[in-house]
């Protein structure tokens, strides 16, 4: 079993700072849904031993990427955006949804609340 | 008249001679030089992570199993491993061992596989052909103790379904030596060839502190001298087995080749100690058909490295997320870091020196 501790968004940033300062490797971020907010819980490891931290995030609210502390980041963030439709702050390469995803793929399949809609053609495919 | 450097993009992939699955990289060159890289995959994505919300976490195993042929039983072991933690089941031995058995014959089959498209990528076919030919060896082991050459799906939730009786575990033994013979010509060759040294030394250097900022792992860090496997962390029966993970300092691709080569001997030396240490006992046990709410992270080593399982779970036969966070996908910031000031022509070797599984990554 696994427990996170919370922090607010405008944490994020400083917290993963102190991961990275303090040797810490970057394993992933898994993003879910919980009580009509996304949970996205980063997960780090030293010496095998793993330590995580979660935020949650309205829809429509924008999250600082942590790519410029990681660069690891960049493709995770990058997915979360395509599959949630999250929007991140500051992502050192800004795929614009087409990782994954192609131009008529349908959007955000993973999440089940609606925060993103391609200007084009404005529904679900 | 002499004309300066010009910028030109071209698109290597989806589909590649060098490719085993479909990638695609823009690659942005000056002359030979590729100066920028920008990936785009997609084009086998499954969406399989939904499926928790369709399959029951027992008939989740079948799905996780088909996320990746090559290192299929990892999948299902990891897979089963995080779910009967949350379901606080205890493995019998016996099975914890089988696991071990048939997860070591698939990484050497996943390292033969990737050495096979390695050597073709540099454009050695008989390495290529002698790679595989020691393959086919491992194939058959698999089809016989499982049913099937590559999707064995031997795991399930509380066990395997799947025994090895003593008979059979003799021909294994007897197979694995044969197999070890050929892989020592085999590291003969890794070792004394030109053609392998030229195209693979000093080809994609990740520094140790690189590998492990970017978030490397398997092959792709031990080969930069990080010690990090996570069969150390003593998963099913490797706590009661004798290894080391194995490194390689230089960084190279010919350092990740090394350890590949080398973690072939290791996979057969881990088999005959588990062969020699199979305990008595049951194959599987029954868990209950209702899962407890819960979160659980369940980590095993595949041939490519450590591979993530999430689950979360709030009660009921289903589950309510499944994430995988495969090696892959951690070694692509490794890959877009060494593709930038290497030559063009070094580019498929590059791609293949993580062992990309595209399958795996785009679930």
């Amino acid at each position: 079993m696994i427990t996170t501790k919370e922090i607010k968004l405008e944490e994020i940033e400083k917290e993963a700072k102190y991961y990275y300062e303090n040797g810490y490797r970057f394993v992933t971020e898994t993003c879910l849904e919980e009580e009509g907010k996304f949970k996205i819980i980063y997960t780090f490891e030293k010496d095998y031993q793993m330590d995580s931290f979660h935020v949650f995030v309205s829809p429509q609210e924008e999250v600082p990427s942590i790519s410029k502390i990681y660069f690891a980041a960049l493709p995770v963030e990058n997915e979360i955006h395509e599959m949630f439709g999250i929007k991140f702050k500051n992502l050192v390469l800004d795929f614009q949804g087409l990782l994954f995803l192609g131009e008529y793929a349908p959007i955000s399949p993973q999440a089940s609340i609606e925060i993103m809609r391609r200007d084009k053609g404005d529904k679900n495919e | 008249m002499i004309r300066m450097s010009e910028k030109s993009t071209i698109p290597f992939g989806p589909q590649h001679p060098v490719l085993p699955e479909p990638i695609h990289l823009k690659l942005v060159v000056e002359d030979e030089k590729v100066v920028e890289a920008y990936p785009a995959f997609g084009f086998v994505h499954r969406g399989l992570e939904l499926l928790v919300k369709k399959k029951d976490f027992n008939q989740m195993v079948y799905v996780v199993d088909h996320i990746c042929g090559i290192c299929s039983a990892m999948h299902g072991q990891s897979y089963c491993q995080a779910v009967e933690e949350l379901i606080g089941v205890e493995v019998p031995e016996r099975a914890k061992y089988l696991r071990v058995i048939w997860a070591e014959i698939h990484r050497i089959h996943s390292h033969l596989l990737w050495f096979g498209l390695l050597a073709d990528a540099f454009g050695f076919e008989n390495l290529f052909m002698l790679s595989w030919r020691i393959r086919e060896k491992i194939m058959d082991i698999l089809e016989a103790t499982a049913g099937n050459r590559v999707i064995i799906s031997v795991n399930i939730v509380g066990g395997v379904r799947r025994d090895i009786d003593n008979e059979q575990a003799k021909w294994v033994l007897n197979e694995l030596k044969e197999v070890e013979e050929s892989l020592k010509e085999l590291d003969k060759i890794v070792r004394n060839n030109y053609t392998i040294k030229q195209r693979t030394v000093g080809v994609g250097v990740l520094s140790k502190d690189e590998a492990y900022k970017l978030g490397a792992v398997g092959p792709t860090l031990r080969g930069s001298g990080v010690p990090i496997d996570m069969r150390t962390t003593g998963y099913a029966a490797y706590k009661d087995l004798d290894f080391e993970p194995i490194v390689e300092k230089d960084g190279d691709t010919y350092a990740r080749t090394i350890v590949r080569v080398k973690e072939m001997f290791q996979s057969i030396d881990l088999v005959r100690q588990a062969i020699s240490k199979l305990p008595e006992g049951e194959l599987n046990v029954k868990v209950k058909p209702n899962l407890p709410a819960g979160e659980v992270i369940s980590r095993v080593e595949q041939p490519r490295g450590e591979v993530f399982y999430y689950i979360k779970s709030t009660g009921g036969k289903y589950l309510d997320r499944l994430r995988v966070r495969t090696p892959t996908f951690a070694n692509l910031a490794s890959l877009l870091h060494m593709l930038p000031g290497s030559s063009l022509a070094d580019v498929p070797v590059l791609v293949l020196t993580i062992d990309p599984c595209i399958s795996c990554t785009e679930r």
